[in-house]
């Protein structure tokens, strides 16, 4: 298995990157408008809940990862069983995080290129990547991550020009109602898939730190979020509504002096490389997990098969962007709360029974 | 896959341990016999010389004088030993046989290094290696007097890392020479050299310099375990080693890194580094060497820091250029023209109108010529080289532009690519491969085949290693301390630490602040920095 060790402080970068992942070009919750920027405020608040989960269930077994913890508490069956369920998680993170990937670029840049001309390369640096381990992900990971907060902020200084703060009011007029669903999609993609990470957590070197560095991710992302969503409408207004990938189109509308023009490359990229990372961390993540599921001594090979796996299902799992989109709207909240919420939970309350059950007896 | 080929070639490599030694024949008393079997050894090359003298008068004892021809210093072999022994030798009376030896090296002989040798392959060794060697009728023993001398190369500047101000010396073939030079810049008892013998056949020496107490003793140990296990018959350049050494020998980023200069050599010693010495060769090796390392020149040191900084962003820039700029002007031209202003656009597609083949094969096109233009210009004498780079680049250049066999715009893009490989000869294989593969994934998959390119490029440097330190280091992982000679070239008093992962055993260079003088300028020096 992969000996490889990273920091506390690139735990925070990855955490970071993770989330920006594919949210980034393709957000939820678009519908509640001008109000993004809370429902990102609310939803970051429901990812540092999901994240306190896992955290405790970590603490009470340090150093083991998640599908160690399910072997632990519900002993070898069920707890397999248990990370079956999360492989197919990692599975549909990975492969619909791809599949966003290739229906951006269709819809933008590449409109005639094939699926499979931009799936294979991507997919084949991606097992390349994983099979390095953990430790080259995490490294890889930081001038990613570094340019592509650099170039958010670059950005708030290139819309000085056409921002209109007015975009950005009347703050609070839609329903309540809408706005909490809106605030439970976001807390649930992309903040709750952070739960991929309770199989990287042993990796860190400086325990101690764990937490913080995934709560610093979390606050980082959510703020980069805020900032880049606040762009797009208040660039975009009204339109942010109705577009399919509003961040990719108030680039398209930056002209400064005749020069800097068309500068829609700028969200692509970021997204490119978010996601790469996010795609490679899943695949990490389910060739980690399955090689642990059956005892394997190494899990580079299975990196190969499973990453074609995911090729497969990224082609397979959203065949539209409007199915994509209603998705997001009507399945994705219940779904994702299943394995970011309930899952840890029993597997929380199964772990507190058998520990005081334990305690009981001992003496 | 080629992990797992490696890791059985390093397999195979590793199980064949060094052979032991032989073992060695003793010398015989007889001194036909030796002589004998010297020839046999030897065979009939003329250059092995065997002169017969005859040492003392009563009793006169016969002997014979051994050099090859060339590999000695023939005033050396005339003056202290021939005429010494066959003059000076009247006096002695009364000597037994036994102490003869003795008294020939200690009262006669007026060489500098002797050694007595009772085995024969040393003495054939020694021989081989310019030491002339004295035989004694009834001695079992052989002197080994040092007289070793050949025509040397003068110490010139290397003409791969030229400078503009500092130090203009280069290293030579001769190993105790480059070892002389490096003892001339750091006059410091920590100098430590560790010599070996390497190659099976050619016995090459190999010498690992390092600093004692600024080098990690870890790191001396797994230089000397990794040059102890190559197994090879000859090493003729550093080279032959570097391959064997090299962490990612299936990288094409250098790992190991290498130099021709003694201040240069000096300047990674006190970093904490260890070069490697290989007779024959003026190159010398240093271990471990960091991607950034390719774009550090001498002359940064050498000029002012503002001057110094400015210039090394030009470094990256030409490296970027010279990797990326073919292969963004393909993408750019055949995929994404609607991201070039309009303008431009216009002046570019008409210079290329009417050109026969696509953009990428232009390129690629173009980037053989050029590369063989070079080949040829390097290969051939001096000033037929330069006859070559103008019919090339001049005439090929014009004339395929004129013919409308490829655009104008190509023909700049390669031009520049050409001049701005050379801003970083270190990097010069890696760069002309990484052009070619970037041009290629350019032409098939435009920018998103550059952008898969990069990403590839970035997962294998950050998976590099050099002797146990990331490659990528000090920006990958990040060590914002070490910045200070990477994104800028900061002020000579302001490197106050060696880097991190590498001297961190000995971190302080010089003290806080400006020393110890106490003048007003230190003293406002200690303050900013308390502050």
């Amino acid at each position: 298995m992969d000996q490889g060790r990273i920091s506390a402080g690139q735990l925070t970068l990855l955490v970071m990157s993770f989330t920006i992942g594919s949210w980034i070009v393709l957000p939820t919750g678009l519908q509640s408008g001008q109000n993004i920027w809370l429902i990102i405020l609310f939803g970051l608040g429901g990812g540092m809940f999901f994240a306190c989960l896992g955290l405790l269930l970590y603490r009470r077994f340090p150093g083991k990862n998640l599908f160690e913890i399910h072997e632990l508490v519900f002993g070898p069956v069920i707890g397999k069983f248990f990370s079956l369920l999360y492989l197919w998680f990692f599975l549909q993170t990975g492969g619909g995080t791809l599949g966003v990937f290739v229906t951006m670029l269709k819809s933008t840049v590449f409109t005639a290129t094939p699926d499979l001309a931009l799936l294979v390369p991507w997919v084949i640096i991606v097992i390349y990547g994983c099979r390095r381990g953990i430790e080259v992900i995490a490294r890889s990971n930081q001038p990613l991550i570094l340019a592509t907060v650099g170039l958010i902020l670059i950005s708030i200084l290139l819309v000085l020009n056409i921002f209109e703060a007015d975009n950005l009011l009347p703050f609070l007029d839609k329903p309540f109602s809408r706005i909490a669903w809106d605030a439970l999609g976001v807390a649930v993609f992309p903040f709750g898939q952070g739960v991929i990470f309770m199989m990287i957590l042993p990796r860190v070197n400086r325990q101690q730190k764990v937490a913080g560095a995934v709560f610093g991710g979390l606050i980082g992302a959510g703020l980069v979020l805020m900032i880049i969503q606040s762009l797009a409408v208040g660039v975009l207004g009204k339109v942010a509504e109705v577009l399919v990938f509003p961040t990719y189109e108030f680039y398209r509308i930056i002209d400064i002096a005749q020069v800097l023009t068309r500068l829609e490359l700028i969200p692509l990229l970021n997204f490119l490389t978010m996601g790469f990372i996010k795609i490679m961390l899943c695949l990490y993540a389910l060739a980690f997990g399955t090689a642990q599921l059956f005892n394997l001594r190494t899990y580079r090979p299975l990196a190969i098969p499973i990453g074609v796996l995911l090729l497969v299902v990224a082609r397979r799992i959203f065949p539209s962007v409007s199915e994509h989109m209603r998705y997001f709207e009507e399945v994705q909240p219940y779904y994702g709360l299943f394995f970011c919420l309930v899952l840890p939970l029993i597997t929380l309350g199964t772990a507190l029974l058998r520990g005081r059950a334990r305690r009981e007896m001992a003496p | 896959m080629f992990k797992f080929l490696w890791r059985k070639l390093r397999l195979a490599h590793l199980r064949k341990k060094n052979p032991l030694p032989r073992m060695y024949r003793e010398l015989s008393p007889d001194l036909e016999v030796n002589l004998t079997a010297i020839r046999r050894e030897l065979g009939a090359s003329p250059d092995l010389i065997i002169r017969r003298i005859t040492v003392g008068s009563a009793p006169a004892t016969t002997g014979a004088l051994l050099y090859i021809d060339g590999l000695i210093d023939q005033q050396i072999v005339h003056r202290d030993i021939i005429s010494p022994l066959l003059n000076g030798e009247k006096g002695r009376k009364g000597q037994d046989s036994k102490g003869l030896l003795e008294y020939l090296v200690r009262q006669v002989l007026s060489v500098g290094a002797v050694k007595k040798e009772p085995k024969f392959e040393p003495v054939v060794q020694a021989l081989l290696e310019g030491k002339t060697v004295l035989f004694l009728d009834g001695q079992a023993e052989a002197l080994l007097l040092a007289t070793e001398g050949w025509e040397k190369r003068a110490i010139n500047e290397p003409d791969a890392e030229r400078i503009i101000l500092g130090p203009h010396e280069g290293f030579t073939e001769n190993i105790r020479i480059n070892t002389a030079l490096l003892r001339r810049k750091i006059t410091n008892p920590g100098l430590h050299f560790e010599e070996m013998k390497l190659g099976r056949r050619t016995r090459t020496t190999v010498a690992i310099a390092y600093l004692k107490g600024i080098v990690n003793e870890k790191l001396v140990a797994e230089v000397r375990s990794r040059l102890k296990r190559v197994n090879i018959d000859l090493v003729l350049d550093a080279n032959y080693l570097n391959e064997f050494i090299s962490d990612a020998p299936f990288s094409i980023f250098p790992t190991v890194g290498f130099t021709e200069r003694p201040d240069v050599t000096a300047a990674k010693l006190l970093e904490g580094r260890v070069a490697i010495f290989v007779d024959g060769t003026p190159v010398v090796s240093t271990v471990p060497v960091l991607l950034v390392e390719s774009f550090q020149s001498p002359d940064d040191y050498n000029f002012p820091y503002y001057y110094a900084t400015f210039i090394r962003w030009f470094r990256y820039i030409s490296f970027v250029l010279a990797v990326l700029a073919p292969a963004l002007f393909v993408a750019l031209g055949s995929y994404h023209q609607e991201l070039i202003p309009t303008p431009l656009l216009i002046t570019i597609k008409s210079a290329t109108e009417g050109t026969p083949f696509p953009l990428v094969v232009e390129m690629v096109m173009m980037g053989a010529v050029f590369e063989i233009i070079r080949e040829a210009g390097v290969r051939l004498a001096r000033p037929v080289g330069q006859t070559i780079s103008i019919v090339g680049a001049l005439v090929v250049g014009e004339a395929a532009v004129t013919a409308g066999l490829v655009g104008a715009p190509t023909i700049i893009v390669i031009a520049i690519t050409a001049i701005a490989t050379f801003v970083v000869p270190d990097l010069l294989g890696p760069g002309i491969i990484l052009r070619l593969f970037f041009t290629i994934l350019a032409g098939v998959f435009g920018a998103y085949g550059i952008l898969i390119g990069l990403l590839f490029i970035l997962l294998h440097l950050t998976s590099l290693r050099s002797f146990g330190v990331p490659y990528l280091s000090p920006l990958v992982p990040l060590s914002p301390g070490d910045l200070k000679d990477v994104l800028i070239r900061a002020p000579i008093w302001a490197m106050r630490t060696r880097p991190r992962l590498i001297g961190w055993s000995q971190p302080e260079r010089q003290p806080f602040g400006f020393g110890s003088s106490g003048t007003e300028e230190g003293e406002e020096g200690e303050a900013e920095d308390g502050g």
